[in-house]
């Protein structure tokens, strides 16, 4: 079911009105029950059964985990089946293809031709949200963390929560079960804020990131035809498509939430003022990185093997240099498990993830060296200029290592960037070239002037530290209301939907 | 509470109002199909006698100017573009809801249509224009397929794109024009593009019309019938037609036999009506202004001598009739002028009282210049050699004067022109600009500058220039 359709809107009026009629203890039955039919809607009753199955699963497990607590060996046994069979339906739907292509290229080093082709698998929406939030509920009942869940509807709930499982947030069962469980009173502010949230959502996906999308999908459908800017231009206009179209979609999933008064976990907070790769991850899909850092990357770096390897590369490289070996191998681990999480392709376990964490690795081991270079040429780091060319800096490498995202394979990927750098071309800023690209001159204008408002918006949240819509409170009424009203407007007039237009579904519903 | 409440329903109140506005903008106002729907409402209850029905072979070919100037007929056109028979029957359902006419003709070519599903154009203009009922959700729903319906059942998806298309007629009342003003849905095409026709006065086979066109062509029968009004179904000339599609108007004529209506397919009348294809045809389907004037005369006699129609001429409540007419046959008279390109023969087209004249002499040019002294004297400008405007109207030339900053303007309903001559102290002269709203008009830079306003109209007719030394008109 598209979060942009009648169909899902008609079902959200009906959710709302039939969650604040019920009374407050029963109102998780509600969300129960459309987030059922959300699944079934959307998914059909085949894959909403193999959803189902990893629910029981994890519930029979958890049951386990709790109650041979006492028994170390056992109950680290039952945790292992537990990831396993999460791990596994997530890998059968989702990466199958990345172990059948790896597998043949690997035999084709060896002269040997496997028949493996790449299968076309439709996978459950949301599998890759509800399967991590699921794992988590293991990892959190093991180390006790958090209260194993006796009532497995309600852990059913949990998973299928439908405004989270169209493109997360990742939801964590001590952050947000009980915001989910607990019925909640009507608030009108959270109510308000909820539907501004939601058109907010609609204009970055609908006006915004759909015209962005004609320029990437131009470039990189014919990437052999461009070359030097057009690349360039590309790259950063996906990497702002990926944005709002990302964030678009969990603006209208939390604004949707918030109609029921539950607040999710924000996934976004200005990522694009990040003036390192690493502090752009902490901003930039917030609950997967929190996700990998709390359930993969500090568990692996306090086991025993990683300890081990420290300790044998303390010994050969010295101690200084020896005790950082297992910090770069496990980030590095944990950025191909990002790339891998993103799909079972080369171009987006580089794209996405190694390339992080080979700069982030890099960055660390040249720290010293950057250090250097500052002091040489007497630069001040504590000046606006400075901040101002790191967040530049962050966001050409994050387009550069987005294209790979968006590009067709690994190898169209680097075809691309070859052509980048081979050829000169800055005229196309100044002729009609960007015109060709497939929005006019008007489609444009509208372009910017819908990327200086997120700008704007942007800026008022860094420096008020507050929400957009707290500070719109705070205004008078008409400023108010005429922000809104242009808001509603905007979307109204200037989104591409209905027939005329060729709408792109969001791009993280497929993950 | 209850503060926050109120204010949220007047946000909401404020919110519906703009988006209606914004619809009224973003609204589609295809003359082809939709206007003229909207117009039809507005008429004055049992004021319309002759209610045309069907394509653009009808209102692009049956001139209401012409029924009402010259037999006093209240005739209005009630179609779109490429109207398939169901949205046709559904237009006849609507329209007897408001207007009970002594007459209805039935415009019948698209009876050769095979596919059972226009394109998306062609739904939004056979349907948007109806007020919303059921006979409205019907024609949606047999005009377009299952899949496709919400996308026409919400306007606003279809129209909401405009916004790379709207411009001043979509903000102004009546678009803009007086032509729309008592607008009957007549739209007249004024080029002439010489074809050859086909004869298919020896084709006597018939063809089997597509069964969901029969249906509704039987439903349209019927309902008239069941109304008690008299139709009349006509095929209107056309040098495009085929062979095969002849074949069809042959049994579209044997279905109407069956019910007793009179059809008459006038591409077999063609020497009757005295049509030329060489000179009345706009396009290879319509007739063009001098066309539609034959044919409609020869409609009009036919049912001058069979309805029992009044004459309304001179009938207060039928203004808006006269007003239009006024309208179209002014326009009709101005294509003599935009098509002349002699200079002798210009002057004398331009000797009439309904236009404003704005002759600028621009530039240099020779006193000795007889072409242009000839112009000039035939408006009594004097011409000496001096640059500037003058304002000929009502047969009196009137100078804009001369000084640093000259400016005039003359208002119709819709438009603006606009005059100024400035002394420009680099050119050693006076400067002149005519502009009609904020287009300007300057054809020669040395010679005469003509643009011409309707008074009729409020429509710029024609701008032309005569380069001095020459003799040619330049457009």
């Amino acid at each position: 079911m598209d979060i942009l359709s009648f169909t899902f809107y008609g079902m959200m009026l009906f959710a709302v009105l039939l969650y604040y009629s019920t009374p407050i203890k029963y109102r998780w039955v509600i969300l129960l029950g459309f987030s059922v039919y959300f699944v079934f809607h959307a998914n059909g009753i085949k894959l909403a059964l193999y959803m189902a199955f990893v629910i029981v699963c994890t519930y029979v497990i958890s049951l386990l985990l709790d109650k041979y607590r006492e028994k170390q060996r056992l109950c680290k046994a039952i945790l292992v089946l537990g990831i396993v069979i999460n791990g596994t339906s997530l890998i059968l739907m989702k990466e199958l293809n990345f172990f059948l292509n790896t597998t043949r290229i690997a035999a084709s080093v060896f002269g040997k031709v496997l028949p493996l082709s790449p299968v076309s698998i439709l996978a459950p929406v949301g599998i890759s949200y509800y399967t991590l939030s699921l794992t988590g509920c293991l990892l959190d009942v093991y180390w006790g963390s958090a209260k194993v869940e006796k009532n497995v509807l309600k852990l059913a709930l949990f998973a299928g929560y439908f405004p989270a499982l169209v493109s997360g947030p990742i939801l964590r069962k001590r952050e947000s079960f009980e915001a989910i469980m607990e019925g909640h009173a009507f608030d009108y502010s959270n109510f308000c804020f909820g539907l501004q949230r939601i058109v907010w959502g609609m204009f970055k996906k609908l006006v915004i990131s759909e015209r962005l999308a004609v320029i990437v999908n131009t470039v990189y459908g014919d990437y052999y035809v461009y070359s030097g800017f057009y690349i360039w231009v590309a790259a950063v206009a996906f990497l702002l498509q990926l944005y709002t179209d990302f964030s678009g979609c969990i603006d209208i999933c939390l604004g949707c939430s918030q109609l029921f008064g539950v607040m999710l976990p924000e996934n976004f907070d200005l990522p694009f003022l990040s003036k390192s790769v690493s502090e752009f991850w902490r901003h930039w899909h917030i609950t997967l990185g929190g996700w990998l850092r709390d359930y993969i990357y500090y568990p692996m770096l306090k086991s025993d093997f990683i300890q081990n390897i420290g300790e044998h590369s303390k010994k050969i490289l010295g101690k200084k240099r020896g005790k950082k070996i297992p910090l770069y191998l496990v980030t590095m681990i944990s950025w191909f498990l990002i790339g891998f999480w993103h799909g079972g392709e080369w171009n987006y376990i580089f794209g996405v993830g190694l390339f992080y964490g080979m700069v982030i690795v890099s960055g660390q081991i040249l720290e010293p060296v950057f250090k250097k270079t500052i002091t040489l040429f007497q630069i001040h780091t504590d000046c606006f200029s400075w901040q101002f060319f790191q967040v530049a800096r962050t966001f050409f490498i994050l387009a550069f290592a987005n294209s790979f995202f968006r590009a067709v394979s690994l190898k169209s990927a680097f075809q691309m960037w070859r052509q980048a750098f081979c050829n000169w071309n800055p005229w196309i800023f100044f002729d009609e070239s960007l015109y060709n690209l497939g929005l006019d001159r008007r489609e444009w204008h509208i372009l910017e002037f819908s990327l200086l408002a997120l700008i704007v918006c942007g800026l008022i949240r860094h420096v008020t530290k507050k929400t957009v819509r707290q500070w719109l409170l705070a205004q008078n009424l008409l400023f108010r209301w005429t922000a809104f009203l242009l808001l509603v407007l905007s979307v109204f007039i200037y989104g591409y939907y209905g027939p005329g237009f060729d709408a792109q579904s969001f791009i993280y519903i497929q993950f | 509470m209850k503060k926050k409440i109120f204010g949220s329903l007047c946000f909401g109140i404020v919110l519906i109002l703009l988006l209606f506005l914004t619809k009224n903008v973003f609204s589609f106002k295809y003359g082809d199909g939709i206007y003229g729907m909207e117009k039809f409402y507005e008429q004055e209850e049992g004021t319309v006698d002759v209610l045309i029905l069907g394509p653009s072979l009808a209102f692009a070919d049956i001139n209401t100017a012409t029924l009402w100037s010259e037999y006093g007929i209240s005739a209005f056109h009630l179609g779109g573009s490429i109207q398939p028979m169901w949205n046709t029957y559904y237009y006849m359902k609507e329209a007897l809801k408001y207007q009970r006419p002594k007459v209805m003709i039935l415009e019948a070519s698209v009876t050769n249509m095979m596919s059972d599903y226009s394109d998306q154009s062609r739904i939004i203009k056979n349907t948007y224009g109806m007020k919303w009922s059921k006979d409205k959700l019907e024609a949606i729903r047999v005009s377009a397929p299952r899949e496709q319906w919400n996308e026409y059942l919400f306007e606003h998806l279809q129209y909401h794109s405009r916004y790379e298309e709207i411009s001043r007629a979509d903000f102004l009342a009546n678009q803009g024009s007086l032509q729309y003003e008592d607008w009957k849905g007549f739209m007249c095409l004024m080029k002439t593009v010489p074809q050859e026709g086909t004869d298919v006065s020896h084709v006597k086979e018939r063809s089997e019309l597509s069964s969901k066109t029969e249906e509704y062509y039987r439903k349209t029968i019927e309902l008239a019938k069941e109304e008690g009004i008299p139709l009349l179904i006509v095929v209107s000339p056309h040098a495009g037609i085929s062979e095969w599609s002849q074949t069809i108007y042959n049994t579209a004529a044997d279905i109407a036999g069956e019910y007793q209506v009179p059809f008459i397919n006038y591409n077999l009348c063609l020497e009757e009506i005295g049509l030329d294809y060489s000179t009345d045809m706009a396009d290879p389907m319509h007739l063009n202004y001098k066309g539609n004037q034959k044919y409609t005369r020869n409609i009009a006699e036919y049912l001058s001598e069979r309805y029992n129609l009044t004459d309304h001429r001179g009938d207060e409540r039928y203004d808006s009739w006269e007003r239009n007419s006024n309208w179209y046959l002014a326009a009709m008279s101005y294509q003599e002028i935009v098509e002349c390109t002699d200079l002798t023969e210009m002057i004398s087209l331009l000797q009439r009282e309904d236009l404003d004249l704005v002759i600028s002499v621009d530039g240099t040019y020779s006193q000795e210049d007889g072409n242009l002294r000839a112009f000039l004297q035939a408006f009594q400008i004097p011409s000496n050699g001096d640059t500037g405007i003058w304002i000929v109207s009502e047969g009196k030339a009137d100078s804009l004067g001369w000084g640093p900053e000259q400016i005039r303007q003359i208002s119709y309903p819709y438009h603006v022109l606009t005059m100024k001559s400035a002394w420009s102290q680099e050119k050693g002269q006076y400067t002149n600009s005519v502009s009609f709203d904020t287009t300007f008009y300057k054809q020669v830079e040395n010679g005469i500058n003509v643009v011409l306003c309707s008074k009729v109209t409020g429509e710029l007719v024609d701008s032309f220039g005569i380069l001095a030394g020459e003799i040619e008109i330049y457009r």
